[in-house]
């Protein structure tokens, strides 16, 4: 009995600092794959009369023909189609009717498509999913039909929103070789220009079980889902091996300039941009937290000298991009009608190189680690949201049990990690600089 | 281990094959309704008094507080707003912290307040990491206890307000709810409407008493949810909370509310929109009233009760069928006393009244018919599934507790929730339809382009038109357009709608028919007779049974009247009736001491018409309406004395050749309808009939 106690005390000693110590419960879950290729997660947790659904493919705008940009978004509509069972439009009332609610969304890496509804329909909202996974009708009538919607929603969120169109051309300055350089809304003449079997072939390519992984999360219990994820996925067949062709990026030399002329822009605006790692590199913490110290936040260095003190700007936001493969570290300046962009660039190279030199302050380390700590265990009070950071674990990683340690990893960085960071990635050379100029009235 | 894996694997193969393949065809149905499971909370009470409700959640290590303090914009009285800006000030400094020190602290931990104010109540919210709880708790509990109210951001948040009310005068939907307060509630404390004056009026003092009298342990409950026992979080309440004062609960006491009775239309004038937001409008139910579930969950079929709906009634037919608008909706909303029934739709213009029907015929669905089976089930459906899915909310669940002691709702209210709703039959539908949704007592409330819309509305009653600043408006200026005939070929028109030559050969006429007079929501009915003679002579009666009996007898130079307890009275303002009289007068409007111009064109229930100004005997002043179409007078406005009064014609008859109309709608100083049962020309008269008796 002693012993224990007394092993208790030193496990706990040595857990000090880690996730268990700052409190954040891990998620138990259980895994396994179905004969076709599917991955299936089991997170069950009781706590309301709700069960979600996550299905996470491994396909998203990196994976497409650059002559062919959009295609993975334009697949995340058509997954609300028809399918051999369900009519059109009738695929989100389904859900709606009993109080559920559904979405989907796809990057750059990956689409996903989310269902939470009352656990009494957890085999209804199982149908919808393996209905689509294998059975939906890629053909004229829908494709026509999304088509206009997508243009809509490019025209709308993109063309004619101010500054709509940073995120493509961020993008495209920070990437020149690989997959990366296009963003998933595309461009619009491909869709145009692609034909039916291109969909198909799409389809048939990457909606696969054997790409796919599915998690089940909330109040079920676990035989009988397991007994509907093999009575609805089951025979589904499995796909081809899928051939992932990904061009690294070559290393950037000199900054490089964009400057962006819309009649819609209301205020300059400045971005900076670097490349950084890809997700799980040991120094995408480091670089999450140099986020927050420097723009997440009214106490954040950015805001307080740009919008507070120096009354430059109307507002300053982080920009970061964890990636498969790579990364993005940046922030978007906004400036008040009638400042210089040289002045807002001014200050922000100035905060910029005094964290270079000085790194930060005992109390800020603390304050963004208090952040991040309570995010991550805000999220993970979220089984919706757990379900998808099982899913992307497993697929980036395959490694799920990683998501119980992604808190330790942040609290893993030092100050001075945060410093080298800032010193290592943000440097004038690897810089991409994107600004937005005001229409010249006539 | 390889070998075991894929043995495995190979099982499970082979048991996937075993299992018979599942119907696809089939959407698969619902599994056994989840016995209700709203979470077990503690209710408990710190030594002065503050009541504690706990939730626990230990899910993860973080934990919620909602402070709710039972009193709310209801409690205003005299300090109109302090309720909201109170809640609005108290992270904005306290005796010992001020705004600055607030947010960098909370910042620093993550943690971040919330606050707001219904009529009832207000809320102060904030949620932490467990491990920050001593340090968050001392900050929160500051705020809700000692905040000072500073006046630098006192003035801030009032100029704030101000420009809110800027925005709002334009906003649709601000115009509508406040309108709609106003008609539904009156005097009643739930009716208070923050304008610049009561912004002015607003200090900082009014704000510290409001304060004072309301923020006391005893008027309060505060609500934990999240990852703590009682035994862990009372200690800490009773540290950080235990000294706050006790006050005494303070009993809101409401005035009696008058019951939505007939119908009006108010029509808020906002030139120049495109967009009609039509807004159907009445008192609801108090939170507690037995018949609120059940009235809640017709509202949810009709339309959608607070949620975007695809299968409300409202939806299916606006929408889908009629494509009038985007999406309607409309709730019942929950206080303490009787809340609203609202339902809204925002449609162009030019389908304001047919949107208006359709909306009238749906509601007053809710209580001439039963819900069919199908139609029902599908609802419940939908509200017990959203009722589960927010249980996943721990706020909303907090939110739920709390209302169950605030309004004193049964303790089993919510974990009852879904099988109470189950159980509901059409049969009780319609009964709870007709109490609640009574099919002619309705606000209905427009905010439009009056010149466009006016018309439109007017054949569903007397159109009350209100400015932005939402004060009645007496005369309407109306938005005439250019006429492209002159003023002679529109009296061309006129004459030929009248058939002149015909018209020119009478002298008399004898007309009966039934009048209809509403007086404050009561309609009364009138048998009436009139007799014209030329030049201008005319005699009246209108019968409403006896004794009220009404004579008028105009001989040409004065009007005697006759009633009970009035004989032979001579009306006062008798010089514009007696103008007004004369025989034909459509014949005469440009004899001398007549005048007659042409306006323009303008809109009337019965379409576009030429507007005729007319003055006769130089006092009296009358607007006509020559209908476009066939040169009927559809319209008549008489402006002069006090009270404008608008006549509509319609349901035009020939009568020797003569098109008469035999339906006339008055509205303005008094409603009246008349129903013209029979017209004769050229009678034999009694010329006693227009002379004093």
């Amino acid at each position: 009995m002693k012993k224990t106690t007394v092993f208790l005390l030193l496990l706990t000693t040595f857990v000090a600092g880690s996730s268990q110590a700052q409190g954040m419960k891990p998620v138990k879950f259980e895994e396994y794959d179905l004969p076709n290729g599917l991955h299936v997660i089991l997170y069950p947790e009781h706590s309301a009369p709700v069960v979600s659904t996550r299905v996470y493919y491994h396909v998203g705008s990196k994976n497409e023909r650059s002559d062919r940009t959009g295609f993975a978004h334009f697949f995340e509509h058509l997954m609300f189609e028809s399918t051999d069972n369900i009519p059109r439009g009738s695929y989100g009332k389904n859900i709606e009717a009993v109080g559920g609610q559904l979405n989907a969304h796809t990057s750059l890496d990956r689409t996903f498509y989310n269902e939470d509804v009352p656990t009494n329909y957890l085999r209804l909202a199982l149908w919808g999913e393996s209905e689509r996974m294998h059975f939906l009708h890629v053909d004229a009538a829908g494709v026509e039909t999304q088509r206009q919607v997508v243009k809509e929603e490019k025209r709308n969120r993109y063309d004619n929103q101010p500054y709509g169109t940073f995120f493509p051309k961020m993008m495209e300055s920070v990437f020149k070789t690989s997959q990366y350089s296009w963003t998933p809304i595309g461009q619009a003449q491909y869709i145009d220009q692609a034909t039916i079997q291109e969909f198909q072939d799409f389809y048939h390519t990457y909606y696969v079980p054997n790409n796919a992984c599915l998690v089940v999360a909330g109040d079920f219990e676990t035989a009988d889902a397991k007994k509907a994820v093999n009575d609805y996925f089951g025979s589904i067949p499995r796909g081809a091996d899928i051939v992932r062709n990904y061009t690294a990026e070559t290393p950037q030399t000199s900054e490089r300039y964009t400057e962006v002329d819309e009649k819609i822009t209301p205020l300059p605006a400045v971005a900076y941009a670097w490349r950084t790692v890809p997700e799980g590199d040991k120094d995408q913490y480091a670089l999450d937290l140099l986020t927050n110290v420097l723009a997440q936040g009214n106490s954040s260095r950015l805001v307080k000298r740009l919008q507070e003190k120096d009354q430059l700007v109307v507002n300053i936001s982080p920009i970061v991009l964890s990636l498969e493969k790579d990364g993005v570290f940046g922030m978007l300046a906004t400036a008040k009608a009638g400042i210089e962009i040289s002045k807002v660039r001014a200050a922000m190279d100035d905060e910029i190189s005094k964290i270079q030199k000085d790194g930060i302050s005992d109390e800020e380390f603390q304050k963004v680690r208090n952040q991040t700590t309570k995010d991550i265990i805000e999220q993970a009070a979220n089984t919706g949201n757990v379900a998808f950071q099982l899913s992307h674990e497993y697929t980036l990683f395959h490694d799920t049990k990683r998501y119980n340690s992604e808190l330790d990893r942040y609290l893993a960085v030092t100050k001075q990690d945060i410093q080298r960071v800032a010193k290592k990635y943000l440097t004038v050379n690897a810089r991409s600089v994107i600004v937005y100029t005001v229409p010249k009235t006539q | 281990m390889k070998k075991l894996s894929i043995l495995f694997l190979l099982m499970l193969a082979f048991v996937s094959a075993s299992i018979a393949q599942v119907d696809r065809s089939q959407k698969p149905a619902a599994g056994p309704v989840p016995k209700s499971a709203f979470p077990p909370f503690t209710e408990t009470k710190l030594k002065n008094g503050l009541r504690v409700v706990i939730v626990e959640n230990h899910k993860q290590p973080i934990v919620f507080f909602r402070t709710l303090i039972l009193s709310g914009n209801a409690q205003d009285r005299q300090s109109v707003g302090a309720a909201s800006t109170v809640s609005a000030l108290l992270e904005k400094g306290t005796k010992t912290r001020s705004a600055d020190d607030i947010a960098k602290k909370l910042d620093f931990y993550g943690a971040e307040i919330g606050a707001g104010s219904s009529v009832d109540d207000i809320n102060v919210s904030i949620n932490c990491m467990k491990k920050d709880l001593n340090d968050v708790l001392p900050i929160y509990s500051d705020v809700i206890k000692n905040p000072s109210f500073p006046k630098d951001e006192f003035d801030k948040y009032a100029s704030r307000t101000l420009s809110g009310l800027k925005a709002a005068k334009q906003s649709p939907g601000e115009l509508g709810r406040k309108m709609g307060r106003k008609l539904t509630y009156g005097l009643h404390p739930y009716g208070e409407i923050i304008t610049e004056e009561t912004v002015g009026k607003l200090t900082t003092e009014m704000l510290k008493d409001w304060h004072g009298v309301n923020f006391c342990a005893d008027n309060a409950i505060i609500a934990v949810v999240g990852d703590v026992t009682e035994k862990e979080i009372m200690p800490m309440l009773e540290k950080y909370f235990g000294d706050w004062k006790k006050g005494a609960r303070v009993q809101p006491i409401y005035p009696p509310l008058n019951e939505t009775h007939g119908m009006t239309i108010s029509l808020v004038n906002r030139p120049s929109s495109v967009q009609s937001s039509i807004r159907l409008q009445k008192l609801g139910l108090a939170a507690t009233n037995p018949s609120f579930d059940k009235a809640s969950l017709l509202m949810s079929i009709f339309a959608g009760n607070g949620t975007i709906g695809f299968q409300n009634r409202l939806f299916q037919n606006i929408r889908e069928k009629h494509g009038y608008t985007y999406t309607p909706g409309g709730s019942l909303t929950t206080s303490l006393d009787r809340g609203i029934f609202v339902a809204v739709a925002e449609v162009r213009n030019a389908v304001t009244d047919s949107a208006l029907d359709q909306m009238l015929l749906e509601y007053r669905r809710l209580s001439s018919e039963q819900v069919p089976a199908q139609e029902l089930d599908f609802a419940k459906g939908l509200i017990t599934g959203k009722y589960l899915m927010d249980l996943a909310n721990p706020q909303l669940t907090s939110a739920k507790a709390l209302s169950i002691l605030e309004y004193g709702l049964p303790r089993d209210y919510y974990s009852t929730y879904a099988t109470r709703i189950s159980g509901f039959s059409a049969q009780d539908l319609q009964q709870v339809g007709q109490q609640v949704y009574s099919p002619n007592d309705l606000n209905i409330i427009v905010i439009g382009d009056a010149s466009q819309v006016k018309a439109k509305l007017e054949r569903f009653g007397k159109v009350n038109v209100y400015d932005l600043d939402l004060q009645p408006v007496k005369f309407l200026e109306e938005k005439l357009a250019p006429s492209a005939m002159t003023l002679d070929q529109v009296l061309q028109l006129m004459y030929k709608g009248l058939n002149k030559p015909a018209l020119e050969k009478i002298t008399s006429r004898q007309t009966e028919g039934e009048r209809n007079l509403s007086l404050t929501g009561d309609s009364h009915k009138a048998s009436l007779i009139t007799i014209e003679a030329a030049p201008n002579k005319k005699y009246e009666k209108m019968d409403f049974g006896a004794p009220m009996v009404m004579e008028s007898r105009n001989d040409g130079h004065h009007i005697y009247q006759y009633y009970p307890g009035g004989n032979g009275v001579v009306n006062p303002d008798e010089k514009f009736e007696l103008a007004r009289t004369i025989f034909n007068d459509a014949l005469h409007l440009q004899d001398q001491g007549n005048t007659v111009k042409l306006l323009g064109v303008g809109n009337t229930p019965a379409g576009e018409a030429y507007v005729l100004d007319v003055t006769k005997g130089n006092i009296e002043h009358e607007k006509w309406y020559i209908s476009k179409e066939n040169g009927y007078i559809v319209r008549k406005s008489f402006l002069s004395g006090d009270e404008p009064l608008t006549s509509d014609y319609s349901d035009f008859r020939p009568v020797d050749g003569i098109p008469y109309p035999f339906h006339e709608e008055t509205h303005g100083a008094a409603d009246m309808s008349l129903q013209v049962s029979s017209i004769k020309h050229n009678i034999t008269v009694d010329e006693k009939l227009f002379l004093k008796k």
